[in-house]
């Protein structure tokens, strides 16, 4: 019986969130007749299932507050309260907000393990937050300066959100979905 | 049944494909049954999951890690089953059917389907 090349599944794994890799990829495997029809199948599945563990494993409310909570960090953070006058006042903080979120997103996707403890939600809020400063510093500063927040706003607006977003948290801790006990026979 | 708890269209089919397929539910078999029962639509494996997933939130269905296989790589499959909730589900979605079908028969004759497939 012809099966995937190695390589292909160890990319295709990869790609996959840990809750239903083993399944899925053995699905593909039993489903393989080509490389192409692989890479196809592998290509069309991968975005729903991450899609599938995002919708379980985040809470609309919480997800919510976490957004509001994460812009008004970065309004906070600010110096300068945003002017009526400046057409980008809003989008400013909004542009570091979104990047957290769908940073916090695909965490939440590919978030393994059903009793998340501290630490890890305290390390995806952590990268979450760098991923939305390093936005500002990377691609803004080349690309759009009259875009990017102003001097210390990206680092006091991220430490505020970080505190904001842990505190909700452990108010609002996630609860984890996972398809079923990842039981196997003994 | 509430509104959020009742049955999309292609959640009936996979729900009816593990009603028929009984201890040999996976992805795999989902998918063709559903196949089966969606001609002539086209069912993606991808669907398959995201419905499964859906459903098994709900408390329709209810999954478990089986014995890996050496056609899946050695890996393990996870095989689904219907819970009496789901059967439930199922049965109020059929009823519904049948009704249907039983008026759409009632003024377009017992041979509609036939005919409009044609």
């Amino acid at each position: 019986m012809a099966h995937p090349p190695e390589i292909a599944e160890d990319a295709v794994g990869w790609l996959l969130p840990p809750a239903c890799r083993e399944e899925v990829l053995g699905d593909l495997c039993e489903r393989y007749v080509n490389g192409a029809q692989y890479a196809v199948n592998a290509l069309t599945v991968a975005p729903r299932v991450i899609l599938s563990q995002i919708r379980r494993n985040t809470d609309a409310w919480v997800f919510l507050l976490t957004a509001c909570g994460i812009y008004c960090s970065f309004v906070a953070g600010s110096v300068d309260l945003p002017s009526y006058n400046d057409p980008y006042a809003l989008t400013r903080f909004a542009i570091p907000t979104i990047v957290a979120l769908l940073v916090l997103l695909l965490r939440n996707g590919y978030a393994d393990s059903e009793a998340r403890r501290l630490r890890a939600i305290t390390l995806d809020i952590a990268i979450a937050m760098g991923a939305a400063s390093g936005t500002q510093l990377l691609l803004l500063a080349a690309r759009r300066p009259d875009l990017m927040l102003h001097q210390w706003c990206p680092s006091e607006g991220t430490a505020i959100g970080w505190l904001f977003i842990i505190l909700l948290r452990a108010i609002f801790p996630p609860e984890m979905r996972l398809p079923a006990p990842m039981q196997r026979p003994d | 049944m509430s509104r959020s708890d009742s049955l999309g269209v292609f959640e009936q089919v996979v729900l009816t494909a593990l009603l028929t397929l009984r201890d040999n539910a996976y992805g795999v078999t989902i998918r063709e049954k559903a196949e089966q029962l969606a001609h002539p639509k086209r069912v993606s494996i991808g669907a398959v999951y995201v419905t499964l997933d859906r459903l098994e939130e709900k408390g329709l269905v209810s999954s478990r890690l089986s014995d890996p296989t050496p056609e899946r790589g050695g890996r393990a499959k996870r095989c689904y089953r219907l819970e009496p909730s789901g059967r439930r589900a199922l049965l109020d979605a059929a009823v519904t059917a049948k009704r249907i079908w039983d008026s759409a028969a009632d003024v377009w004759g017992k041979n509609w389907a036939k005919n409009g497939a044609k």
